[in-house]
């Protein structure tokens, strides 16, 4: 006989918290130390704290920042703004109070997307949420990876043999049929930073409300027993052009600099 | 005796499953507490403009040429002002393979317009072009031994304008396709379109690729 659907609840959910009075907030805050940003080690000095101190845990969840040598500006992330500017790699500007979200190349501004909202967050905890990192505008983050990625196949050609060529030309897809636009997506960064997008046809529809996760249930009590994945979120809301040409296009590896103040 | 400990373990159940449930509708789906960012000016005002003052590269008076691959777009701008909008055709990110034959491994093409910041090296006229190895595998042709062979006139349009590593901007005589991705690196402009790049870039503008 199939268990009645409220009982089933009903036992994952005492599982649940049984499973949590054992594990506690210990587990969630050692998530972090566990999954360390890409390839960078958290300091050492943070991990030595270990179990039980959830803000100097939290603290080294996001890899060292990269530092930029003293001198004009004093500000952190000017300074990293500026170093940025120096350099010929990709990198986006957000700008939370002048509402923008600017692509970057070379010190060149090369597009500017307007931001309707931007909002940051870091795992709930049981009593409210992880503390936030206090660099966390104040340095560069690096290694943009989109997820979902682009669907990955080129498509290959084989040279006919010789002679025996048709002379038809392929016609390739337009970019809207190459890389159709997820609903959600994010942009992970290297030190821990995810960028959740936000704006997208289906959420302007009302289709899908923008932080939803798949798995309900099943996802609470997981991210419960072993912590939300990433230290540290930050949701832009955006234009639907502009979500969709920012997942089509922003550059592979593309850093970001989150900065202060407004126009 | 029974009965009491049945009472207690209801009991018991009972609080434990409404501080079960308690706790999972304080997490709400995504997992995360989401609250406005806190990124007063304040004291960094100062820094703030005159780091703004200092930013805008190149100068305002300078011409440099803005191209999206993936939407096959060309901006010409002045400073922070756009003088051209043009649709173009970037590279198609196809992989050509060329047939592996008993003497050799077959070699392969990557399609690919290459993103960062690139200058123009060269500009010319009713450009000749030199056709490379790949254009004849693609369309199976046996490769000439003698290179004046290779030299083929009219296909590149009035302009072309040289990036380096054999990518240009050019014209085409397929501008059906432009907005596509049809190319083999190189960017392909209209008649119009490449006659006021010509015309408004000296050699040395830089190109921003993305």
């Amino acid at each position: 006989m199939r268990t009645p659907h409220i009982s089933r609840i009903l036992v994952v959910a005492l599982t649940a918290a049984v499973s949590l009075a054992l594990v506690g907030t210990a587990s969630a805050a050692e998530k972090p130390a566990a999954k360390p940003a890409a390839g960078k080690s958290a300091p050492a000095k943070s991990k030595a704290k270990g179990k039980g101190k959830a803000k100097e845990v939290d603290a080294s969840a996001v890899a060292p920042p990269r530092m930029f040598g003293g001198g004009y500006p004093a500000n952190p992330a000017l300074k990293s703004w500026l170093a940025e500017a120096g350099t010929d790699s990709f990198y986006l500007v957000l700008d939370p109070p002048g509402r923008t979200l600017q692509l970057v190349l070379g010190g060149v501004v090369i597009r500017t997307f307007e931001v309707s909202e931007v909002k940051v967050a870091t795992p709930r905890r049981w009593a409210g949420a992880a503390p936030l990192a206090k660099d966390w505008h104040e340095r560069v983050w690096t290694g943009a990876k989109l997820d979902p990625p682009h669907p990955g196949a080129r498509t290959e050609i084989v040279g006919p043999e010789i002679g025996t060529a048709t002379g038809e030309v392929l016609v390739p897809p337009t970019p809207e049929e190459a890389i159709p636009v997820p609903s959600l997506y994010r942009i992970h960064f290297a030190e821990g930073l995810v960028l959740e997008m936000a704006g997208g046809v289906a959420e302007q529809k009302g289709e899908l409300p923008p932080t939803e996760l798949p798995g309900g249930f099943k996802e609470k009590i997981r991210m419960l027993r072993e912590g939300a994945p990433d230290p540290l979120r930050v949701r832009v809301t955006l234009q639907p052009d502009a979500y969709s040409e920012i997942y089509r296009a922003l550059p592979p590896g593309t850093d970001l600099v989150i900065v202060h103040g407004g126009k | 005796m029974i009965k009491k400990v049945l009472v207690g373990s209801g009991v018991v159940l009972l609080v434990v499953g409404v501080v079960a449930v308690g706790g999972l509708l304080m997490v709400d789906r995504s997992g995360y507490h989401f609250v406005d960012p806190d990124l007063s000016l304040g004291a960094n005002a100062g820094d703030r403009l005159k780091l703004e003052a200092s930013f805008t590269k190149p100068p305002e008076a300078k011409v440099y040429i803005v191209i999206d691959r993936t939407h096959n777009r060309l901006e010409l701008r002045k400073g922070s002002t756009t003088t051209l909008s043009a649709v173009c055709s970037a590279g198609s990110g196809y992989v050509l393979k060329e047939r592996s034959t008993d003497k050799r491994k077959g070699r392969q093409w990557v399609f690919d317009t290459p993103r960062g910041v690139h200058h123009i090296k060269n500009k010319r006229t009713d450009p000749a072009w030199k056709r490379p190895d790949w254009d004849y595998i693609e369309k199976g042709e046996a490769i000439p031994r003698n290179p004046a062979d290779r030299i083929e006139t009219g296909m590149l349009g009035a302009y072309a304008m040289d990036l380096g590593d054999g990518y240009m901007i050019h014209g085409t005589l397929y501008e059906r396709l432009l907005g596509r991705g049809v190319t083999h690196g190189c960017v392909r402009l209209g008649k119009n379109d490449l006659a006021t790049v010509f015309k408004e870039c000296p050699i040395g503008t830089p190109i921003y690729i993305y």
